[in-house]
């Protein structure tokens, strides 16, 4: 708890540190900018995993760069907002790769990528005190008509509507928001993300969005491959060995203890490496 | 056939009108010229791009100018501007862009030839570079490769300090550059050096509100205008009134490439 409170710490102290942008025109200054010949790989911003808003752009992020740099891959990451954009990044413009989770390929997509497990986030059910404030638990949820579940584009979502829940999407902060509004009843996130964004955006309501007992299915985050770009099988086998590597020296312990501080592990392990047809 | 074909096109037409017939869609937008400003003629170059496409459409926009953190902190509004700075807090029900930006490498040639040598991060090292205070985004890998930069509050203390030889480099958007030069430097144009980052291609774009009534007809109703505008030439003059001689040559395919990235964005 104590070292959960380091983080969150750490997390308001970064968005202090990084000042609004000036103009809505503005320069966005990054390391792509100047990269004209690595490749990018596109992410979906995903605070504070991966953000730019965070340290060297938060946990996956660092990661990922370190993986690529040893791939011997010139690589940078790029973040986006929406899913749509990183969609558009790897099937239309067939870059390397891309990065991020809850991803809903078609069967034929997915015969053209690799995807490669990079970690896998414990993730709680969320839901709004003042909307619930007797509380609420659908840990064994098998009816839940009446309810509105707000669920990620490209999450499974088909227990929800099962057990007769209503599913309304967006993005965590947007579902957030709609809890707070009374048009979601609760989410499933993983709670860092929950906290970050409730201190970024909505400081106010922190001690309203309440985390229902016990944990939620985890949430992989993978590195999909592109076998249409001329580097993406050979990148897909690199980078799953340097993830191998990087948790065998250490690699991977050291980069989770930056961002979370030390013994904060349980949260943020890496699963069975294995490629994904 | 062709009088069902009608029918449908006219009823298709007047139901999109009603969309909002007697409204004014209001667009929040922070000051940034040459590109929005209310002391520029008709709001400048991308307040004539709205206020032409919404004439071919049948809309009237307003803009309403407020602080760049007023229009991120509000989550129901309409923002003019690049939608990466407004996503991360707001969902939007459609994004059309209407314009494209980029970022240049400015020098001074007298004091520096050239910037040629600037292609990474790494090659930035040897260089006092200046930028806008608030448009640095990787900030940590920038410090971790040792790389300082000087930042200002004022883009025309940075030209200033490149025209004194106080800064090699000053990253900026290429036609504030270009006007901040203009104004402050009009003997001297020929003296700076613009080096466009090829990678820099940023939108500017009507981001429509969740609330805003009729969204996706109203969306769509701006996108045939913007067409229509592109299509009859007046945008094309638009663009050269602000640029000279100087548009980019990817500018229309980066405004294509961004219309489709953006077409769906709806969550």
């Amino acid at each position: 708890m104590q070292l959960f409170a380091k983080f969150i710490f750490a997390a308001v102290a970064l968005g202090m540190m990084v000042p609004n942008q000036a103009l809505a025109t503005g320069p966005r200054v990054t390391t792509s900018l100047f990269s004209a010949h690595h490749n990018q790989i596109h992410a979906v911003d995903f605070p504070p995993f991966v953000s730019s808003e965070v340290v060297d752009g938060g946990v996956i992020s660092e990661i990922i760069t370190e993986g690529m740099k040893r791939s011997n891959v010139d690589a940078v990451v790029t973040t986006h907002p929406v899913e749509r954009m990183v969609y558009y990044y790897l099937l239309q413009e067939k870059v390397m790769a891309v990065a991020g989770s809850h991803f809903d390929f078609t069967k034929a997509q997915r015969e053209q990528l690799i995807f490669v497990p990079v970690v896998s986030l414990e993730e709680r059910y969320f839901y709004y005190m003042p909307s619930h404030p007797q509380g609420l638990n659908i840990e064994n949820g098998t009816n839940l008509k009446g309810l509105r579940y707000g669920a990620h584009q490209g999450e499974e979502i088909e227990r929800y509507s099962k057990a007769g829940a209503e599913v309304v999407y967006g993005r965590t902060v947007t579902l957030l928001k709609k809890m707070q509004r009374g048009e979601v009843d609760f989410i499933c996130a993983p709670p860092r993300s929950v906290e970050w964004l409730l201190n970024r955006y909505m400081k106010d309501e922190k001690e309203n969005v309440i985390a229902m007992p016990g944990d939620a299915e985890a949430q992989t985050f993978y590195m999909v491959f592109n076998r249409q770009h001329p580097l993406g099988e050979a990148a897909a086998e690199k980078f799953r060995d340097a993830l191998i590597a990087m948790e065998k020296d250490g690699t991977l312990a050291r980069i989770t203890s930056k961002h979370f501080g030390d013994g904060e592990l349980g949260g943020l392990f890496l699963k069975r490496l294995e490629t994904i047809k | 056939m062709v009088q069902s074909v009608i029918t449908v096109i006219v009823g298709s037409l007047l139901l999109c009108s009603s969309v909002v017939a007697g409204e004014v869609v209001k667009l929040d937008a922070n000051e940034s010229r040459p590109f929005l400003s209310p002391s520029l003629a008709k709001d400048g170059m991308v307040g004539e791009i709205i206020h032409a496409a919404s004439a071919a459409a049948g809309i009237e926009s307003q803009i309403i100018y407020k602080p760049l953190k007023r229009m991120i902190e509000n989550d129901s509004n309409n923002d003019l501007g690049n939608p990466m700075f407004f996503m991360n807090n707001q969902d939007f029900s459609a994004v059309v862009p209407l314009a494209v930006y980029h970022v240049s490498l400015f020098y001074y040639r007298p004091k520096h030839g050239h910037a040629h040598e600037i292609v990474s991060v790494e090659s930035l090292k040897d260089h006092r570079v200046g930028l806008l205070s608030g448009t640095l985004v990787n900030r940590s890998a920038f410090k971790r490769a040792g790389i300082v930069f000087e930042e200002s509050y004022a883009h025309a203390s940075l030209f200033r300090k490149l025209h004194k030889g106080r800064l090699d480099v000053v990253i900026e958007v290429d036609l504030v550059g270009r006007a901040f030069i203009q104004d402050l430097f009009p003997e001297e144009v020929e003296n700076f050096g613009v080096t466009r980052m090829p990678q820099s291609a940023s939108p500017i774009a009507l981001n429509m509100a969740v609330n805003q009534p009729e969204a996706a007809a109203l969306a769509a109703r701006y996108r045939e205008g913007l067409r229509k505008i592109r299509e009859s030439g007046e945008y094309r003059a638009i663009l050269q009134k602000y640029y000279g001689e100087q548009i980019p040559a990817d500018y229309e395919q980066q405004l294509d490439r961004f219309g489709y990235i953006y077409q769906e964005v709806s969550q």
